[in-house]
């Protein structure tokens, strides 16, 4: 065995080691949509002054720190999902309405209501169902 | 701000080719390690990526076409595409629990898209 492929089997293990379980996976999915609603949340504070040349997109530093940590949230998505079922971790997505409900209020000054109370509530006790539905 | 009709139809689209791109997460997944080189070489993740960014493309841009709150409930669709894809090309098996989860979800949705 040459050595490239010895660090590679090195590498597996200690993927394995940290992520021997579900839960861990539904963690980081969980991480996952904390990061996916942060980027959510500069996304549309950068499209408020969208515009299609190139130079004035790569400056508006809002939409660029949004695709960063969307591209931050799915690295960390496509390691939990190699521990678990698409069908129940992809679904666990869903709490990052949760974040971006809180996240507004905070940065986007929009105002928490009953119905998106209702809303958050109804989120997590869907995802509950889905983790009890996991095999 | 009224949502329009076509940032609508355009998040569609977004759900389903992000669906596709979870799908390519998934089966790429599989093969993962922390080599760049065997990374640049997992077709199935570089597409995972694709889709997922042209996706998020998508969403953006429709976001100037309407309200975040008002475009949400649609973007839920993607939960009930992604497990059809799963039931397809991953033989993973669906039960009454995660479906009815998955229909709580777009209900906790469509709530927030109206409290919006």
């Amino acid at each position: 065995m040459d050595f490239e492929s010895k660090s590679y089997l090195y590498e597996l293990k200690v993927l394995d080691y940290f992520m021997k379980t579900k839960k861990e996976a539904i963690a980081l999915v969980l991480l996952c949509t904390f990061l996916t609603a942060a980027g959510q949340i500069f996304l549309k504070i950068g499209s408020g002054n969208l515009s299609f040349s190139i130079l004035k997109l790569l400056g508006n530093l809002p939409l660029i720190t949004g695709f960063a940590l969307y591209f931050l949230g799915a690295v960390i998505l496509v390691i939990a999902l190699k521990h678990g079922e698409l069908s129940v971790l992809y679904p666990i997505i869903a709490t990052s309405f949760v974040w971006v409900s809180f996240l507004s209020i905070i940065f986007l000054n929009e105002v928490m209501n009953s119905w998106r109370w209702a809303g958050v509530i109804t989120i997590i006790i869907g995802i509950s169902l889905i983790g009890r539905g996991a095999s | 701000m009224a949502t329009q009709l076509w940032a609508i139809a355009m998040v569609l689209f977004a759900t389903i080719i992000g669906s596709f791109g979870a799908l390519c997460f998934k089966m790429g997944s599989e093969t993962i390690s922390i080599d760049i080189k065997k990374l640049i070489k997992n077709h199935k993740l570089i597409l995972g990526f694709l889709f997922y960014g042209i996706s998020s493309i998508f969403f953006v841009i429709s976001l100037s076409g309407g309200e975040l709150s008002a475009l949400y409930p649609v973007s839920a669709v993607s939960y009930v595409w992604v497990c059809l894809l799963s039931m397809k090309f991953l033989n993973e098996k669906m039960n009454k629990l995660k479906w009815l989860g998955i229909i709580i979800i777009i209900i906790g949705i469509t709530f927030i898209g109206l409290g919006g």
